[in-house]
């Protein structure tokens, strides 16, 4: 007995009955794709094992909120700064600068306050919920660990200043109100003002104009983490930014963290309770 | 006064907003306005985009400083600086002769006339190989742009002229943070942070 041929001949093998199947599959998938009456959920497919996505909520975004929301993150800056004066090891210069940072944020927070009230809206005086939770919270984690606790906290100083900066920068032109105009421009000139000292004063004149402005690349330090400059477009730049902290793992990479300016899933809308 | 030696004047004649650089320059500031609007979703305020008649009577201002700045960099340069301080005022020369490409690009006015007040008030003061009396100068002169251009922000009407003088603004502030750095002045947090400025004032262009 021939069991080849036995095989081939049979009318429906197991590999054809499932070459079949899928076939038909695909060519229902293909059809109900291209039918007029799609039914059930539209949203995109996705693979494995992911938070749900959450729509950001339908609140309308007025001058008050977005006074709020620059609150938000004038908090967050003091919360990340009271953090490194406690866990210490600063000298004598940087404790007084950061000292000086805090205090420069309360009172850039102060007035935001005083500017929401006077929209009509309530003062938000916590940190921004968001940002902590996705990008504070998680990047003080990676530096625990970190082989540079140092340089990581002085990159993620100068990352808020800049976040904070680019923030104040939009809502600037956003907001409508010329008292809050003006305060929100000249809290991003802080920023950028504070963004910059730390940089110079950690760095020197190593760090006062990045390559970049002049379209070369940005060189890392020994340990492949990219320097900071106090300059680092001929414009201020409202673009994502990126952190790079913690210890390196096997293959010398490093976590990386997106800082952006808020949007719609960051804002402090009015209808948003204090969490602090 | 015309200034001897560099002329700001790029373009020999009046250009309109259709020439390249106005283009390259326009594109820049659309780009800046696709970021700001990527980045705070909102309603559409009842602004206008691009400058009015009295942003552009503000802008021409503005960008008459920016040329006057830019040729105060450059007789620094030309007076000896070295170093650290030659690459400084290499970079921020061009910074503003950039500012006031964009300024000419948004308005389609010609970037041919400087405040020559203006020039004329710190010229002394830049014409030196010292860096740290160069830095002094252009720190003052970096803080006092700030303030002005902070001082005249809820003039402009468009949303073009606003973004693209936010986004000047606070580089005057990194730019007077680095020479105040230069300067030996850094640990001194007061001027760094809150540094003494003055409003500067418009002044009739001269054509060079």
């Amino acid at each position: 007995m021939n069991m080849f041929a036995s095989k081939s001949d049979s009318q429906v093998t197991r590999r054809q009955a499932l070459k079949i199947g899928g076939l038909t599959v695909t060519l229902a998938a293909l059809v109900a794709a291209c039918g007029e009456d799609i039914q059930g959920d539209t949203s995109p497919g996705r693979v494995g094992y992911l938070p749900p996505i959450t729509d950001p909520p339908e609140y309308e975004v007025d001058d008050a909120a977005l006074l709020r929301t620059a609150s938000s993150l004038e908090y967050t800056a003091i919360a990340v700064y009271e953090q490194a004066l406690e866990i210490g090891g600063l000298d004598d210069s940087g404790q007084a600068l950061v000292e000086t940072l805090i205090a420069n944020h309360q009172a850039v927070a102060d007035e935001m306050g005083a500017l929401t009230e006077a929209e009509g809206g309530v003062a938000w005086e916590c940190s921004n919920p968001w940002l902590v939770d996705r990008l504070i919270t998680p990047v003080l984690e990676a530096i625990k660990t970190s082989d540079d606790p140092t340089r990581d906290v002085l990159n993620l100083a100068v990352a808020l200043e800049n976040l904070a900066a680019s923030t104040h920068q939009v809502l600037a032109v956003e907001l409508s109100a010329p008292e809050a105009k003006t305060a929100t421009l000249e809290a991003a000139t802080l920023s950028s003002r504070q963004s910059a000292a730390i940089v110079v004063l950690t760095r020197g004149a190593d760090g006062y104009i990045s390559p970049e402005v002049v379209g070369d690349g940005v060189p890392t330090d020994p340990s492949g983490v990219p320097y900071t400059y106090a300059i680092t477009s001929r414009f201020g730049s409202v673009g994502q930014a990126e952190l790079i902290v913690g210890k390196a793992d096997e293959n010398g990479a490093r976590e990386t963290f997106t800082l952006q300016t808020p949007a719609a899933n960051s804002f402090i809308y009015n209808e948003l309770e204090p969490s602090c | 006064m015309t200034p001897k030696g560099h002329s700001p004047v790029d373009l020999e004649s009046a250009q309109t907003a259709t020439s390249r650089r106005s283009l390259v320059g326009a594109l820049g500031v659309a780009g800046l306005a696709s970021a700001v609007a990527l980045a705070v979703a909102r309603p559409v305020s009842a602004a206008p985009n691009s400058p009015t008649a009295e942003d552009s009577t503000i802008l021409e201002q503005a960008l008459q400083i920016e040329l006057a700045a830019l040729l105060l960099y450059r007789s620094a340069l030309e007076a000896g600086l070295a170093d650290d301080a030659a690459l400084v005022a290499q970079v921020f020369g061009v910074n503003h002769q950039t500012y006031a490409n964009q300024f000419a690009a948004i308005t389609g006015i010609s970037a041919n006339t400087y405040n020559e007040a203006f020039y004329a008030e710190y010229k002394d003061r830049f014409a030196t190989s010292d860096p740290t009396e160069f830095a002094l100068a252009a720190w003052e002169l970096e803080n006092n742009s700030a303030a002005t251009y902070t001082e005249l922000f809820t003039s402009l009407k468009a949303v073009q002229s606003q973004t693209v003088v936010a986004s000047i603004v606070v580089i005057n502030g990194r730019m007077a943070t680095v020479l105040a750095d230069l300067a030996g002045a850094s640990s001194d947090f007061d001027l760094l942070f809150d540094p003494p400025a003055e409003i500067i004032a418009p002044s009739e262009p001269q054509s060079s």
